[in-house]
């Protein structure tokens, strides 16, 4: 049995001369939260609506829940998704627009969705229409319709914009607790990266339509663990004097920099190991990082992701 | 298909303009009734019975507002977005259009029967009632007519999927459904083929005049040529609109 939900090879979406998407081939475990992280203009929604059958592949092909593209007649029904602004009937109550969603999906329950409203928190919106619905109540709602046909995967582009912190809190515990508790895969982008790495479990790095890394939670936090970077001016005889107390993890990188990965709470101690030595210490300091500084450094640093 | 057939319906039933444009239609109809009666422009004992008079001379009041209608109703899904959510549910984008042209069919019916009753009950109460009323011919005429109103319908399909702008397609369809593009374009061309010494009745041709023009007491020949004729229209602009959909990505 096939253990990804989604495979792509080299996933292709031009618009005259210019490639939106350019061959990501990408691999997403049946179970997983994978972040899709990259600035405006990325790729990131070109790439969802692909998924989605909003936008024919240019080139490339994908595997869907065990389809292969253009035959995705059952993959599709097993994927929800909200792509860019929720699609909502402005003129419906939140019960109408899924009742109108479930009718698509031949799942026209009441019960059912009088308890998705339940979830996403809508329940009390009674016969409001839609088009009066505040920003976060737009977004529930859009989540609410990716949900009603009991998806396998949920595909969302920025399903946490315009929320307020205890909004994105309930969206963050939903999308955890759909994905542990009914095993629903979540494709997920989002600007605010630190919410992304509350919630996933892999994460796909794009940038100017090319997928420039793809990382698992427990590489990144590898990756992203603090160390000590210390700039002498002898590093074989730091290195030396670092293993004597004890300190073994150490990398050496350019311009006599050494990075510590392991004691990074003993600095006091490194520096009185260096000192004695007799290696000059230039620049002592601690340094971690998380999903943002992980992903402005890959990037060069030097853009902010917008 | 029957999910978004049910879909569609379902939508369609909770928009105001589903029944406003139906009723317009009907008060139209029993007014044409009532100025009638005062104008009295045809005689009582002519072959023509009132109501059937009246329905057709209010034809193409109903393509105006089928061409409303229809932009409003194709319009909704791509204006609210909600077109996202229909095509992750459905295989092709052809699954799309065809259950919508279906609702669209049962529409263009609706209106013409808000029509047949308004002129029916405006008939009964200022004019002669049902007075030399031939059935199977009325239906003939009813038959062509609404398939020349769907072929409309498909007409504006494909102007509504093929223009990505929101008031663009209810321009054109107001333009087209109020007989303004017959009057300048094939007028235009007219003058030109005249100039070249060519004589040619586009009127023949042209999906709106056809709908004006036809005569309710014509004869079967007539129908048929106007239901050959909406057959073409509703081939070749469902093609094209199935055509634009297909190519285009869903924004």
């Amino acid at each position: 049995m096939n253990e990804y939900i989604l495979q792509t090879n080299a996933l292709t979406k031009r618009y005259g001369n210019f490639a939106a998407v350019s061959n990501v081939s990408l691999n997403i475990r049946k179970g997983a939260i994978y972040g899709l992280v990259g600035r405006n203009g990325a790729g990131k929604t070109t790439f969802m609506k692909m998924i989605c059958s909003l936008a024919a592949p240019t080139q490339g092909s994908f595997t869907l829940c065990g389809e292969t593209y253009p035959k995705l007649s059952g993959a599709r029904a097993k994927v929800g998704n909200l792509i860019e602004e929720p699609g909502i009937y402005a003129n419906l109550s939140a019960y109408d627009n899924l009742r109108a969603q479930a009718m698509l999906c031949g799942k026209d329950d009441p019960a059912k969705i009088r308890q998705l409203l339940e979830i996403i928190g809508l329940s009390k919106a009674g016969k409001k229409h839609a088009g009066k619905f505040s920003l976060g109540m737009r977004q529930r709602l859009g989540i609410g319709l990716a949900l009603i046909g009991d998806p396998e995967m949920l595909v969302l582009d920025e399903p946490i914009n315009g929320l307020d912190p205890a909004g994105v809190a309930e969206i963050r515990e939903t999308l955890l607790h759909l994905n542990q508790e009914r095993g629903i895969t979540v494709l997920i982008s989002s600007h605010i990266l630190g919410e992304l790495s509350k919630l996933c479990t892999d994460y796909g790095f794009l940038d100017r339509g090319e997928l420039i890394r793809e990382i698992t939670q427990e590489g990144l936090l590898a990756e992203c663990t603090e160390s000590v970077r210390v700039q002498v001016n002898d590093t074989g005889a730091a290195q030396a004097a670092l293993n004597r107390i004890g300190i073994m993890l150490i990398k050496a990188e350019d311009n006599g920099i050494l990075r510590v990965s392991e004691c990074t709470e003993r600095t006091d101690e490194i520096t009185e190991a260096l000192v004695r030595s007799g290696v000059r210490v230039f620049e002592i300091a601690k340094q971690g990082t998380d999903l943002e500084g992980y992903y402005l450094n890959m990037l060069g640093g030097k853009e902010q992701a917008s | 298909m029957k999910n978004l057939i049910r879909q569609t319906i379902f939508v369609m039933r909770k928009k105001t303009s589903t029944y406003v444009i139906p009723a317009i239609l009907f008060c139209f109809a029993m007014l044409s009734c009532y100025i009638e009666a005062g104008s009295q422009s045809i005689e009582t004992t002519d072959l023509h019975c009132y109501f059937t008079y009246v329905f057709g001379s209010c034809i193409g009041v109903a393509m105006l507002l089928c061409a409303i209608g229809s932009v409003l109703f194709l319009r909704t899904d791509l204006n609210d977005g909600f077109i996202k959510n229909i095509a992750g549910s459905t295989g092709t984008k052809m699954q799309y259009y065809l259950p919508k042209l279906l609702v669209l069919a049962g529409y263009d019916f609706l209106l013409l029967c808000s029509l047949a009753a308004g002129a029916l009950l405006g008939s009964l109460l200022f004019l002669n009632g049902l007075e030399a009323f031939d059935l199977p011919a009325f239906l003939a005429y009813f038959g062509a007519v609404w398939l020349l109103l769907t072929a409309f319908s498909v007409l504006i399909s494909f102007l509504v999927f093929s223009i990505r702008s929101g008031s663009a397609p209810m321009a054109f369809a107001v333009v087209l459904g109020s007989g303004m593009f017959y009057n300048l374009f094939y007028g235009i061309l007219t003058m030109l083929l005249a100039k070249a010494e060519i004589e040619f009745d586009f009127s023949k041709v042209s999906l709106t005049m056809k709908m004006v023009m036809l005569d309710p007491s014509a004869g079967n020949s007539a129908m048929l040529s106007a239901c050959v004729l909406a057959f073409c229209y509703i081939l070749v602009f469902g093609y094209l609109a199935r055509l634009t959909l297909v190519k285009k990505d869903i924004a």
